[in-house]
């Protein structure tokens, strides 16, 4: 098989390798003994995210639509989420190793979503009707679960310090995790974001839903709701300060678990396209190997 | 140990340190021949009236007092020690068993060492570089260095900036103050909103304070069995005083908690500690127990959000931070020859 700038998966697999690259370095770097140069992990992590935007502009504009028809597109999108929302928190937040961290996860989902057989299931575009509310609901919705991403690696990063500090560890990746305090703060900022955007983007789904309540997977619609309600539980128990510290890391962590598990069942409960439908020229190449 | 400049020189100049150090003297003699009151004027004096020294340089710290210098006359061990000697007055014999010559590269290698904190009590420690670079800057002032001086400390200065950034010669903090100061900053992150309460007025509680005050505190309290002892190391400190009596209900308050008393007694129990938690609604406590026997019930570890050290824990992490700082000593002594034979090749061939 020939590497093909202009194929989607090729280049989604090129961004792949790079940020795991810059994975790599980091990793090696910090069992060396040093801490590795942020600026190098912001320039590869900046040229993987470029590489993933030309793929998911490939994919786009080979449907016609908003990438995020399967499950495929969906971890591709959500990554890039992630790696965009860390580009854009770089020079606000000073976060030490949330570049490896972010790394590491992209790297991992990405993998899985080239790897995984089925994945990439061919199928006609566009995937929601043509309908735009409802290709801006989902899009909206997979860039809060980006957020969560974010989040989720925020909490892994607390309860990574915490551990060291309870068990008087000082040494290795210990000594170069951000402040608890500060972690905290950053993981309440992204939840409201996420969950505002989350919000937006079912209020912007009802314009669809509630005149086409028929044509709905109430399946799919409950878990949606199950999410935003944990997001919103969570977020709410925060600000009372009745959810705090490791409880609201493994909160924060659980929640991302789920809302990625839950796109299985998702994706499950569309139904299948009909044979006779003409598939797009990447089905059929996904096909012919 | 060569003592001239090798055979293949153009010149038969010699670059040296001559000098007393904790390596070398006692703690006595060492504060016998610091260069304070005009000590330091007097000995620069007679150093720039010595003939065959060409340029000089004096380091003048708590642990040593070195001349370094370019001569073209050979050896001044003599000279140079008797100039100490006379600016303090002493007899010879007192001082030159405690002394040490180092010449050429062994000279080079030595001034490399000290700069990036090897030659320190305190192996890595880079207040020694603040004072190398101080010394230098008078030196340049008073006109007593020259071309080779200047060129030997730049790439001094350049050696100690490399070893600090690429080994784990300087990293990690190998003094209680520091090492709760590494603590803190990984809970709290910026520590200048921080509140510490200071309880019991020892030396150690009270260094270790400073070294958060250094750092940027600004809200000091201090608490005591004895009122006027906590009222004057508040002072010292420049924080404020409590009653030692209103300490429970105050509790809360505070972020940062040294105790460092000689109570038989626990003064803050995990009730209390835990009443106090839970008024602070999750936000981070930092117990810092100097103290022995110990002031705080070492059951509060379990608190949510409360991070617990004593004496023993802060001692182990300052001893793994300073293997990790003798792990790297080998490998840059050897990098040091290497590069103190290069220097020395190109300043012989200038």
């Amino acid at each position: 098989m020939e590497f093909s700038f202009t194929e989607a998966r090729h280049m989604a697999g090129l961004a792949t390798l790079i940020y795991g690259a810059a994975a790599l370095y980091a990793a090696v770097s910090m069992l060396r003994g040093h801490r590795y140069l942020r600026s190098v992990i912001f320039i590869v992590i900046s040229l993987g995210w470029a590489v993933q935007t030309v793929a998911l502009f490939e994919r786009g504009y080979e449907i016609k639509a908003c990438p995020i028809g399967n499950p495929f597109e969906i971890f591709q999108f959500i990554t890039w989420t992630s790696v965009g929302l860390y580009l854009l928190l770089v020079p606000f937040y000073r976060l030490s190793l949330l570049g490896f961290f972010t790394t590491l996860l992209v790297f991992g989902l990405n993998t899985l979503s080239l790897v995984m057989p089925g994945w990439d299931q061919p199928y006609t575009g566009p995937r929601f009707g043509g309908n735009p509310w409802i290709e801006l609901h989902a899009s909206l919705a997979i860039l809060s679960y980006g957020i969560f991403g974010v989040l989720a690696l925020i909490a892994l990063m607390y309860l990574l310090q915490q551990y060291g500090l309870k068990q008087k560890r000082s040494q290795g990746l210990f000594r170069w995790l951000p402040s608890i305090r500060e972690l905290d703060a950053v993981g309440l900022h992204l939840l409201s974001a996420g969950l505002l955007v989350l919000s937006v983007a079912l209020v912007v789904g009802s314009f669809y839903w509630i005149p086409n309540l028929d044509s709905v997977s109430i399946f799919k619609l409950s878990v949606t709701l199950l999410i935003w309600a944990g997001y919103l539980l969570a977020f709410c128990f925060r600000f009372q300060k009745r959810l705090v510290a490791r409880k609201f890391a493994w909160a924060c962590l659980l929640l991302f678990g789920l809302a990625l598990i839950s796109l299985w069942p998702v994706n499950a409960s569309r139904r299948p396209l009909p044979p006779e439908t003409p598939l797009t020229s990447h089905s059929l190449e996904t096909h012919d190997e | 140990m060569s003592s001239q400049a090798p055979p293949f020189l153009k010149d038969s100049r010699t670059l040296f340190v001559f000098g007393s150090s904790h390596r070398t003297a006692p703690l006595e003699l060492r504060e016998r021949i610091a260069l304070e009151n005009g000590k330091m004027e007097k000995l620069c004096k007679r150093l720039k009236e010595t003939p065959g020294l060409d340029e000089f340089l004096v380091l003048n710290t708590c642990n040593r007092v070195e001349i370094y210098g370019v001569s073209h006359n050979g050896n001044l061990k003599t000279a140079l020690q008797d100039s100490i000697c006379s600016v303090h007055g002493m007899p010879r014999e007192h001082l030159e068993a405690h002394t040490y010559w180092k010449a050429n590269h062994e000279m080079l290698e030595h001034l490399f060492y000290l700069t990036t904190g090897m030659d320190s009590q305190m192996v890595g420690e880079t207040e020694i570089f603040g004072q190398v670079k101080e010394s230098y800057n008078s030196a340049q002032k008073q006109g007593t260095v020259g071309k080779t001086l200047n060129h030997v400390f730049q790439k001094s200065f350049k050696e100690a900036k490399w070893a600090r950034t690429h080994t784990a010669i300087s990293k990690g903090q190998v003094s209680i103050g520091n090492v709760v100061v590494d603590l803190a900053a990984r809970i709290f992150g910026k520590l200048k909103k921080s509140k510490i309460l200071l309880i019991g007025s020892g030396e150690v509680g009270e260094k270790t304070a400073q070294a958060l005050k250094s750092r940027g505190v600004k809200h000091i309290t201090v608490t005591s069995r004895t009122f006027e002892n906590a009222h004057h190391l508040a002072h010292t400190l420049g924080g404020a005083s409590l009653d030692l009596d209103n300490l429970e209900s105050n509790l809360s308050d505070f972020d940062i908690i040294i105790s460092s008393t000689a109570s038989n007694d626990l003064l803050l129990t995990h009730e209390q500690v835990k009443h106090a938690q839970d008024e602070r609604r999750g936000d981070p406590l930092f117990l810092i127990d100097l103290a022995l026997p110990r002031d705080i019930d070492p059951a509060v570890a379990e608190l949510e959000n409360v991070f617990i050290y004593n004496l023993d824990d802060l001692s182990k992490i300052a001893n793994q931070n300073l293997q990790t700082r003798l792990g790297d000593m080998d490998q840059l002594k050897q990098t040091f020859s290497r590069r103190a034979w290069a220097v020395w090749l190109t300043i012989t061939r200038r």
